[in-house]
């Protein structure tokens, strides 16, 4: 009943060593944007594992909010934090409704951690943002088994640089837009299983609710003079 | 039931001022043999025996420790009352067979109470009154359950067995009628007359002619279900395996009427009569073991099993309808139910109001505009269309702006403004019979490196930090 081929054996083989899951690729959460995409495994933010955020923490709210929100396959996200300040006003004008997000609080970074892998595991069509302090590399495994269980997409915002088992890592800082609004500027570090990286600026399109790759401010201005 | 817990082995009183003389309240059982009895003069009592040790009673004590005694016999019945300053009565209709019978629930019950050091008398009878005379005057232990049979025990008792005032035992005797047997088959009439009408109550209680109901302590769930285990368990693996069994047995009462546990309270009885009790919620209707041993398994860490616990109750006290054939349910609302359970687990741990969603409420004053709701609540409203509000909301913090208005000082960092847009004017609401906030100008300010700030200037002219994009 359960044989499997040699190849799909094989397969799997390759999947566990170098953690990138075949079945993640095709229902991956693309960035939307086919420069970033495309250095990516599967073209996308892999399901079944988490993804890390380091940088600046408006920066990273409003692009995972952003992220999320144009991500019609995303039924719902749950979002751990340590304070009490998201405000679902902000995050609806990005994309996510209020009746998408649940919030988790908790002060203890412990307890976040806990609640991001039960979330993991019991989340198959949704996505967990956990903000944490930091965590260590069994930490960040058992994350990932619990992503892999169900093919769940975790993001943990963290301000470490420990050893991680996450798919991707990720700097978000602000960056200088035209006319004040949302913009990003993406570096990404380090790709588990791949050598890629890059950095970009990215705007948000308020009218399709999504990414634009743009030049930085002070080279569209410089354009503008000459 | 009588509590004589003595600090010493000897001789032993309690005593109480009563209309300004020390009498004994309650005595030990040496004192007894010595010829004491409650309601003595001490300084009669002290003559006599002159090295009687005696306590002052605490009679509100005392109430408190019987109500905890009634609590912990809820292990034995659900129906339990607290009976008058001494005594515990329950209804054990249909609960012996769980205990082996009449004869082995009363050993048990013996032997429970000895442990705990409290000296009983009990009795098991067809009525509370019965009961009530047979362990105060009678032999204690079962009676008959056919009245007749009862009657050639309960005969010889003495008229006060059947719990009337003093007057009216007293009266009786002047008549020479000093035992139950001697009034119980006279004419009810002429009694009635003499005695008054509560006399043919109280006989007819005792022959269980007439009801005489017993008010629960606690409101009795439904859905429950209990263990008594025959050697008390202390460790949580022992506690785990009876929950398992006590959840598999409330999960089938419950499937039986289709319905699903909203609210769930597990209780432990402890060998030294302590009682311990936890509860735990559930977003939606369950009536899934697994799912509700998760909620359990936090929680049971506050369990203190001591020298270990010989009863458990689990009981659900609400249950809603839970639709029957969830298998052919809508693979969504399959993932619903597992997300409501997920919710659930998460809620144990982190406490159930701080996991929740948010609901609009169309108000313009930002830190009034959204509620929390329980995360499975429905949403009915949609969101406003506001102006560009922020992903963070901070309480307002003040923030120096320079004079020349193109930077501005916040968590003392001097942040060079780039850029504004604005404003836009919010005034407060009324509320709670006055504005909640003065009118404020908002502006959204985007700083050189590109972080963008939601800032106010307040009707006063100062200006506040109150959000982050």
């Amino acid at each position: 009943m359960n044989q499997l081929s040699p190849l799909t054996d094989l397969r799997s083989k390759m999947e566990r060593i170098t953690g990138i899951s075949r079945r993640a690729a095709v229902a991956g959460v693309p960035i939307g944007v086919a420069e970033i995409d495309a250095l990516l495994p599967g073209r996308s933010l892999a399901r079944g594992g988490f993804h890390e955020l380091l940088g600046d923490q408006g920066a990273i709210t409003s692009f995972l909010a952003a992220l999320l929100g144009h991500q019609k396959t995303i039924q719902h996200v749950l979002w751990i934090t340590p304070s009490a300040d998201l405000y679902p006003g902000g995050f609806a004008q990005l994309g996510l409704s209020h009746r998408r997000m649940t919030i988790a609080w908790t002060r203890q970074t412990d307890n976040r951690l806990w609640a991001a892998e039960e979330a993991l595991k019991d989340m198959p069509g949704g996505a967990v943002v956990a903000e944490v302090e930091q965590a260590d590399l069994t930490e960040t495994r058992r994350l990932q088994l619990a992503a892999e269980t169900c093919g769940s997409i975790g993001f943990l915002v963290r301000r470490d640089r420990q050893p991680s088992a996450a798919l991707t890592r990720w700097r978000i800082e602000p960056a200088r837009s035209l006319d004040i609004r949302p913009c990003w500027r993406l570096t990404l570090e380090r790709v588990r299983g791949a050598e890629a990286g890059g950095t970009w600026v990215l705007e948000f399109d308020n009218a399709s609710l999504s990414f634009n790759l743009v030049a930085e401010v002070a080279d569209r201005s410089l354009e503008a003079a000459e | 039931m009588r509590r004589r817990n003595s600090p010493t082995t000897g001789p032993f009183a309690l005593t109480q001022a009563t209309a300004g003389t020390f009498r004994l309240s309650a005595v030990n059982l040496m004192a007894i043999q010595l010829g004491l009895k409650a309601g003595m003069p001490l300084a009669d009592a002290m003559a006599q025996i002159p090295r009687l040790v005696t306590a002052p009673a605490d009679p509100l004590g005392d109430q408190a420790a019987l109500e905890r005694l009634a609590d912990w016999c809820c292990r034995w019945s659900p129906t339990v009352q607290v009976d008058g300053a001494d005594g515990i009565v329950m209804d054990v209709y249909g609960v012996t067979h769980l205990f082996g019978g009449e004869d082995a629930m009363l050993q048990q019950m013996r032997a429970s109470f000895r442990r705990m050091q409290v000296t009983t008398r009990i009795a098991f009878a067809a009525s509370p009154a019965a009961a009530w005379a047979w362990s105060r005057y009678g032999a204690g232990g079962s009676l008959p359950e056919d009245r007749t049979a009862a009657f050639e025990s309960l005969k010889d008792l003495p008229v006060a067995a059947l719990r009337i005032d003093h007057d009216i035992v007293d009266a009786l005797n002047g008549l020479g009628l000093k035992t139950i047997g001697s009034i119980a088959n006279m004419a009810r009439g002429p009694l009635a007359k003499r005695f008054g009408q509560g006399l043919l109550a109280r006989i007819d209680m005792l022959m269980a002619r007439q009801p005489e109901p017993i008010t629960p302590r606690v409101p009795q769930a439904p859905w429950r279900s209990r263990a008594n285990l025959v050697e008390p368990v202390s460790t949580r693996d022992a506690i785990d395996t009876v929950l398992d069994y006590l959840l598999d047995a409330l999960c089938k009462l419950l499937a039986d009427e289709h319905l699903g546990a909203r609210q769930l309270a597990l209780t432990a009885f402890r060998v030294d009569g302590d009682i311990q009790t936890i509860r735990v919620g559930t977003s939606y209707p369950s009536r899934s073991p697994k799912h509700l041993k998760r909620l359990f398994r936090d929680p049971l860490d506050s369990i203190a099993p001591g020298f270990g616990i010989e009863s458990f109750t689990l009981e659900a006290l609400t249950a809603d309808p839970f639709s029957a054939d969830q298998a052919s349910l809508e693979a969504t609302q399959q993932d619903d139910s597992r997300f409501a359970e997920l919710i659930d687990r998460l809620q144990g741990r982190l406490g159930a109001r701080n996991v929740f969603r948010f609901e609009p409420l169309g108000r313009h004053t930002p830190e009034n505009a959204f509620a929390r709701l329980p995360p499975m609540a429905r949403s009915n409203r949609e969101m406003p269309d506001y102006d560009p509000r922020p992903t963070r909301l901070i309480s307002p913090e003040p923030v120096e702006m320079e004079t020349t208005g193109d930077a501005f000082t916040w968590r003392r960092i001097r942040r060079r403004i780039a850029m504004t847009a604005g404003p836009e004017r919010l005034h407060g609401e009324w509320k709670n019979g006055g504005m909640d906030i003065a009118g404020r100008d908002y502006f959204q300010v985007e700083d050189e490196v590109g972080r963008r700030y939601w800032l106010f200037r307040s009707s006063a002219g100062d200006w506040f930090m109150h959000g982050i994009f």
